[in-house]
């Protein structure tokens, strides 16, 4: 991280952290003042458009949108941020053992990642989702998720460990007698750190952007809510020929801002990791 | 004999990648707790009231023969692999009975590559002509504007991007059908310009992101390629401008853009698999969405399998051509 | 003529600027072949890029200017008007370092000389146009065939020769190689530099080789211009130099090279070059000048004549304190 210093970052990457923020702060402080659990029905008066007491309005349903968005970001954060970990984790192990073992590990392990590449995620996920009947946890659905995101990060972090292993510091290392973990660990993982991030920021929005597309067509969790849930509610309640736009809009205003932000902090940190380290 | 040997490494991976692939989706469904059989007996109870547990029972086991789940999961594996694989046969499709698997396919196929091909070839020569002159011209101001639209449009779900093309296009200007409205019919050229008029927003949602996507990575590409020595030394030599852009930057740069293509159909295939359940498009993504949404197993395995191997192929045929496109790489 | 006067040219960094040529001035004649030397981070080739007018950010001139001027017509420009770059590969043409990448990997050799002339290939003809490419691959002993090849088929020997031939098929006035040999191995280097003095011979132009070595200056320029942090220190006939080097840092460059016959060790120069960001005040080189006085750490001295068109700035050769000559 040391590499890492907001203060050399552009532009662009500051909006997106600062707009980053900003969500996530709605998702994990807000829903805790929430006057009751925003989900259950009648709890307050339906259809009514946005302002007075109630900042975004209300839903058919009889839910307040504003404390329902909230919590909806809360759990789209937390899928992506389950698929995050799992996904960039794994594929990071996967990436640097083929990458700097080489021979034929190297080999059978590229071929998994390709054949994963090539697997269409999609279909799986709803033969998944729907075998389970919408009743997976949103753990669950993280974890279906990961298994399907995690190449790309395997791929990257390969790619990168073999351009460092031809770099004069890693024969150095190896002359001195080092043995591979300790390679691994000492002169590549600190160059890798920027990457990373960048990758596990790249790897949320590709979960959250995945789920989104999941609940919407009304195959992920339908009991905790997500913007995605969200959206399908709407939906399937006609929001749009009601042209209930306080109900529709939000939620999907705010996974346009969110998938934005999250892309241009992952490009930013990695162009930036790439321009300290000259890669 | 170099070409023969490098043929048959790819195409070795090429199957290995298949098998693989296939053995996944294959373990999926045995691996879950509820199998497609409780999955489709719960259903019918659901729907038909009283049965006799004796014939839940035949049921059971007649359901289990027709998805090919009886016996040890080595042996199912084996007459999957011989039938799916082999013979290229799906069985009947259970939502459709006794209508063929792969006679549904057969008539879904040419929708789905038809829009899928026409969209992504059309986003990609898109995409990859505004970058490079975008890259090129980096520090113009229209540059920095269409890197910025890119960045905001790209990185938006598919799905919510197709909601607002939808809400747009078809509900608040409706110059476009919500969803599509055409089925087969005898080709003439009035019904080709409806296929058109009706997969427009499909089409326009997939090159939209596309775009958006092949811009965002041909600039990179295209304003480092303009650092490099053959270019600084092209301008010295007061090749001109249009020279050096394309036959200098664009040249080069389109190179790592042409594996990226073969890389991106896997995910290409995803997003058309959203468009078409959004836009009731009559193609291969309607029909696994109506398999998984009926059960039908078979189908599910026949649509998924292929875009599989279809994804594969596309792979292959992008590896196989790209030395035509780099004169550095001779088969290796 | 092509004229560098008073030029003071900066390098535009974060810490500020860094002053790459700092009151440079030279003039190069019709038909001479000149050396420009020095150690790597003098000068020489941001000189070459002030009078090839190429200075773009973060380079900037920051006062003098460069002058080519055409004997045929007496018509002179000026450069850092942007208009030598109207004359760029007619009148003036340039030879970049011998690298793997200065020629377009993805394109054939031909389709390089197309490209770098359009006006003259509609002004010639396809025919005299291609005829003339051939004569002057062939003057450099490069076969017909090199044209269909890609750079990566050729060696790196054919590369610079296809680079050579690039930059003089249109016959221009002036030639400035950029440290032209470097990269290439003992053999190839004497082979290029003896075809860039041949071509040079032929077409009686005008030939400037930026090279940090002395050997090759020693063997191929008749004048020879040494840089050191920024500014021209010696400047003279080839021969006079080596014969009787003036300046301290000429004489310690000469000293370094090995000779036929040396025995035991090589003397190199000690110390490094100073800061161009704060450079000091007095003479650049007196930190490591084995002659240095008081007056060389106060006093810049004065670019003088010795004599035979040889030039020195050192306060060991004022002319009321004692002459050498």
């Amino acid at each position: 991280m040391r590499g890492l210093r907001l203060r050399d970052a552009g532009v662009e990457l500051r909006i997106g952290v600062a707009l980053l923020l900003a969500i996530i702060i709605l998702g994990l402080v807000v829903p805790a003042f929430a006057p009751e659990d925003p989900r259950r029905w009648n709890t307050v008066p339906r259809n009514l458009a946005p302002g007075g007491d109630y900042l975004l309005g209300t839903t058919s349903q009889g839910q307040d949108v504003f404390w329902l968005l909230a919590l909806s970001v809360r759990n789209s954060l937390w899928v992506g941020f389950t698929v995050g970990v799992i996904a960039t984790l794994f594929g990071a192990v996967v990436g640097m053992a083929a990458g700097y073992v080489g021979g034929l590990p190297d080999r059978v392990l590229t071929l998994l990642t390709d054949s994963f590449i090539v697997i269409p995620a999609l279909p799986i996920l709803i033969l998944f989702s729907a075998l389970l009947e919408g009743r997976a946890s949103l753990l669950l659905v993280g974890c279906v998720l990961a298994v399907f995101n995690w190449p790309r990060p395997a791929r990257q972090t390969r790619a990168l460990v073999l351009s460092l292993r031809e770099r004069e510091f890693m024969r150095t290392a190896w002359f001195a007698g080092s043995n591979t973990l300790q390679i691994i660990r000492r002169e590549i993982a600190p160059y890798l750190t920027g990457w990373f991030i960048a990758n596990f920021v790249y790897t949320v929005l590709i979960a959250i952007a995945t789920e989104t597309g999941l609940a919407v067509i009304g195959l992920s969790n339908l009991q905790d809510t997500t913007l995605g849930g969200m959206i399908y509610w709407a939906l399937r309640h006609q929001a749009i020929l009601a042209e209930r736009w306080y109900w529709i809009g939000p939620p999907t205003l705010v996974i346009i801002v969110l998938s934005v932000a999250l892309f241009v902090v992952s490009s930013g940190l990695s162009k930036l990791s790439a321009r300290r380290r000259g890669l | 004999m170099r070409f023969v040997a490098f043929l048959l490494t790819k195409l070795l991976v090429y199957v290995l990648i298949i098998v693989i692939g296939v053995t996944v989706v294959f373990l999926v469904p045995r691996l879950l707790p509820s199998g497609p059989v409780e999955a489709l007996l719960a259903r019918i109870m659901a729907g038909g009231g009283f049965m006799e547990p004796a014939q839940v029972e035949s049921m059971r086991v007649s359901l289990t023969q027709t998805f090919g789940l009886e016996g040890t999961l080595w042996e199912q594996y084996r007459g999957f692999i011989e039938r799916v694989l082999l013979a290229g046969d799906f069985g009947p499709s259970l939502a459709m009975f006794p209508t063929s698997v792969n006679v549904l396919i057969r008539q879904a196929l040419p929708w789905t590559l038809g829009l899928l091909l026409t969209a992504t070839i059309i986003a990609w020569i898109l995409g990859n002509v505004i970058g490079v002159i975008a890259g090129y011209r980096k520090d113009k101001a229209f540059s920095k504007v269409l890197e910025l639209i890119a960045v905001a449009v790209y990185p938006i779900p598919y799905y919510i991007l197709a909601l607002i093309l939808i809400i747009l296009l078809a509900y608040l200007w409706p110059v476009f059908p919500m969803s599509v409205h055409v089925r087969s019919a005898p080709l003439s050229l009035r019904f080709l310009a409806t296929v058109v008029h009706n997969s427009f927003l499909p089409a326009l949602s997939i090159i939209i992101v596309g775009v958006g996507w092949w811009v965002i990575s041909m600039k990179a590409l295209s304003s480092s390629v303009c650092e490099e020595d053959f270019v600084q030394f092209a301008r010295l030599r007061r090749v001109s401008d249009g020279t050096i852009m394309t036959r200098y930057v664009a040249r080069n740069a389109i190179l790592p853009q042409i594996t990226a293509l073969a890389l991106m159909i896997g995910g290409v295939f995803n997003g058309a698999l959203i468009t078409e359940i959004i836009f009731d498009y009559p193609g291969l993504g309607s029909l696994t969405y109506m398999a998984v949404m009926q059960s039908d197993y078979n189908l599910l395995m026949g649509t998924v399998t292929l875009s599989i191997v279809a994804v594969a192929t596309a792979t292959l045929v992008i590896d196989l051509l790209y030395p035509f496109f780099d004169p550095r790489i001779r088969y290796r | 003529m092509l004229r560098a006067e008073d030029v003071k040219a900066y390098y535009e960094t974060r810490r500020g600027p860094v002053r790459a040529l700092d009151g440079v001035s030279i003039a190069l004649h019709e038909n001479e072949i000149v050396g420009i030397a020095g150690e790597s981070g003098c000068g020489k080739s941001t000189l070459v890029k002030v009078l090839y007018d190429n200075v773009a950010s973060p380079l900037r001139l920051v006062s003098g200017r460069a002058v080519l001027t055409r004997a045929a017509d007496d018509t002179s420009v000026l450069a850092a008007s942007g208009s030598i770059q109207d004359r760029w590969w007619r009148d003036i043409s340039f030879v970049p370092q011998a690298s793997m990448s200065v020629l377009n990997p993805v394109v054939r050799i031909g389709p390089h000389f197309r490209d770098s002339a359009d006006a003259a290939f509609r002004q010639m003809g396809r025919g005299a146009f291609w005829a003339r490419v051939r004569e002057v691959l062939s003057g450099l002993r490069l076969g017909d065939d090199v044209l269909s090849a890609f750079p990566h088929q050729l060696s790196g020997g054919m590369r610079q020769r296809v680079v050579i031939a690039l930059a003089t098929f249109l016959d221009p006035r002036f030639i400035l190689a950029d440290e032209p040999t470097t990269a290439l191995d003992v053999v190839t280097q004497k082979e290029i530099l003896t075809l860039l003095v041949d071509v040079q011979r032929r077409m009686k132009n005008s030939l400037v080789i930026v090279s940090h070595d002395m050997a090759v200056h020693y063997q191929v320029t008749g004048r020879l211009a040494i840089m050191y942090a920024g500014k021209l220190v010696e400047c003279g006939p080839t021969s006079g130099i080596f014969r009787e080097p003036r300046h301290p840092y000429t004489r310690l460059l000469i000293g370094a090279l090995p000779r036929i016959g040396q025995r035991g060790k090589l003397s190199g120069i000690s110390g490094v070059p100073p800061s161009l960001l704060s450079p000091p005040a007095g003479c650049r080189f007196a930190g490591r000048c084995p002659n240095v006085m008081d007056r060389c750490r106060s006093e810049e001295p004065a670019v003088r004549s010795v004599g035979n068109r040889h030039v020195v700035a050192c306060h060991l050769h004022e002319p009321v304190a004692e002459d050498d000559s």
